[in-house]
């Protein structure tokens, strides 16, 4: 190879990626978030401000982390295969932890359908509980999830193989699928006849599937950067970390998500 | 050995098991889903592997048998509820379920009311037999002491 060809390579895995304030910034904002969060559903907190704050702080400080990832990637090409492959550690761990509380949250669920007590009316649902019926929304929810999957994985093939109108229209479709599902959640939520507040029921389940909205709401979000990201070409078919990490993150949210309607929504009602 | 009833009574309503009951009476009743859901979980954690040591092409290959496996077990799932007729029992919303059960247990009220009125009405009808009974059996007694008292006073004459 020329001298001047092997100069616009990075044959070295070094770790080129300099020390960032970003990671301690996330780390307590994070704190901060998780306290106000339980101090509100505790009641120490009377209203919901505190914790908008919290969460606007967290996406700001996500806003310039990742704006500074971007940076180091695409415009000071800092992002060797070592650096490559700690990101891809790092968000592999965060598929488990994700994993994990959603793990917790069927535990709950689990742990209160199995053994309703007496208040309950010894079943479950509790006595007097309406549940979602799974053949209407929740099912349309899952279909829209499923074709979702098909389209990023469309979109996936268009990239590797090079076929830039075929990645983008599929990241497209895909991106407003989400967007559909998480409206059609919304509906789901407003009309159902209790709340996360008035009993075991409504707390399971909304901390279940409302927890699984929060990280489809935030799916929009990263899909939403992955689209422009592509379409100002920051993507090559080679190397799209952070394309592939999103793509995992709608999997795996979509296995959850089957999951999820079949414990929560109709074998267990 | 001896009958000893089951939590996977097939005549057991769906409405009176317990969760547990009901989760593993569909998984024994419908085991391709569980399967599908495990199968799936498979896939894509062999796609992550893929994704992982960079192998873009075998992870394409593995998120399309996500894909798919899901759509079976979605198709399993639904398919196995019109099978077993569950779908239709959830169309009767359940308002309409709970105003049916109402109406069969007023019926089946009613039926026991007359049921013991008609009880009643056959004990008074027997007390009445028997009163009369009572009645004719002491006007017999009345008359032959009648007799046996007509007989005496004609001896001692």
């Amino acid at each position: 190879m020329l001298y001047l060809n092997r100069s616009k390579f990075q044959q070295f895995p070094f770790h080129l990626v300099t020390p960032s304030p970003w990671p301690i910034v996330t780390s307590f904002s994070l704190l901060g978030l998780t306290l106000t969060l339980a101090f509100t559903m505790h009641g120490i907190i009377g209203n919901i401000y505190p914790l908008l704050l919290s969460l606007l702080v967290v996406l700001l400080t996500m806003t310039l982390w990742f704006r500074d990832i971007v940076a180091e990637t695409t415009y000071l090409g800092d992002h060797t295969l070592a650096v490559r492959k700690g990101i891809n550690l790092g968000f592999t761990l965060f598929v488990v932890s994700e994993v994990l509380i959603f793990a917790s949250l069927f535990w709950a669920y689990f742990h209160s359908a199995m053994s309703p007590d007496i208040t309950l009316g010894n079943v479950w649902p509790p006595v007097g509980i309406e549940a979602v019926q799974p053949t209407e929304l929740p099912l349309l929810n899952t279909i829209i999830l499923l074709a979702s999957g098909t389209t990023i994985t469309y979109s996936h093939h268009g990239l590797i193989e090079g076929n830039r109108k075929h990645a983008l229209s599929g990241l497209t479709i895909t991106f407003w699928l989400i967007v559909t599902f998480v409206l059609c959640q919304y509906i789901e939520y407003s009309n159902t006849s209790f709340t996360i507040t008035d009993g075991i029921y409504g707390s399971v389940f909304f901390a279940g599937t409302g927890l699984h909205f929060l990280h489809m709401v935030m799916l929009t979000i990263m899909l939403g950067i992955n689209y422009w990201r592509m379409r100002n070409y920051h993507l090559t078919s080679t190397h799209h970390v952070g394309y592939e990490t999103t793509t995992i993150y709608l999997h795996v949210l979509d296995i959850i998500w089957l999951a999820l309607y079949i414990c929560f929504y109709w074998w267990g009602v | 050995m001896s009958y000893l009833p089951t939590s996977s009574e097939a005549d057991k309503d769906l409405d009176e098991m317990t969760f547990s009951e009901k989760m593993v009476f569909h998984c024994k009743r419908e085991p391709l889903v569980p399967a599908g859901v495990l199968m799936t979980t498979g896939a894509i954690l062999l796609a992550i592997k893929n994704v992982r040591s960079g192998n873009r092409r075998n992870a394409q290959k593995w998120f399309r048998w996500r894909v798919g496996l899901q759509t079976g077990t979605l198709v399993a799932l639904i398919a196995g509820s019109f099978f077993y007729g569950s779908a239709k029992h959830e169309q009767l919303s359940k308002e309409e379920q709970l105003r049916q059960k109402a109406k069969m247990r007023e019926q089946l009220w009613i039926q026991e009311l007359e049921r013991r009125d008609l009880e009643v009405r056959r004990r008074k009808q027997r007390a009445e037999e028997a009163r009369k009974k009572a009645a004719e059996m002491q006007s017999e007694l009345s008359g032959l002491e009648q007799e046996l008292r007509e007989l005496e006073e004609s001896r001692r004459k």
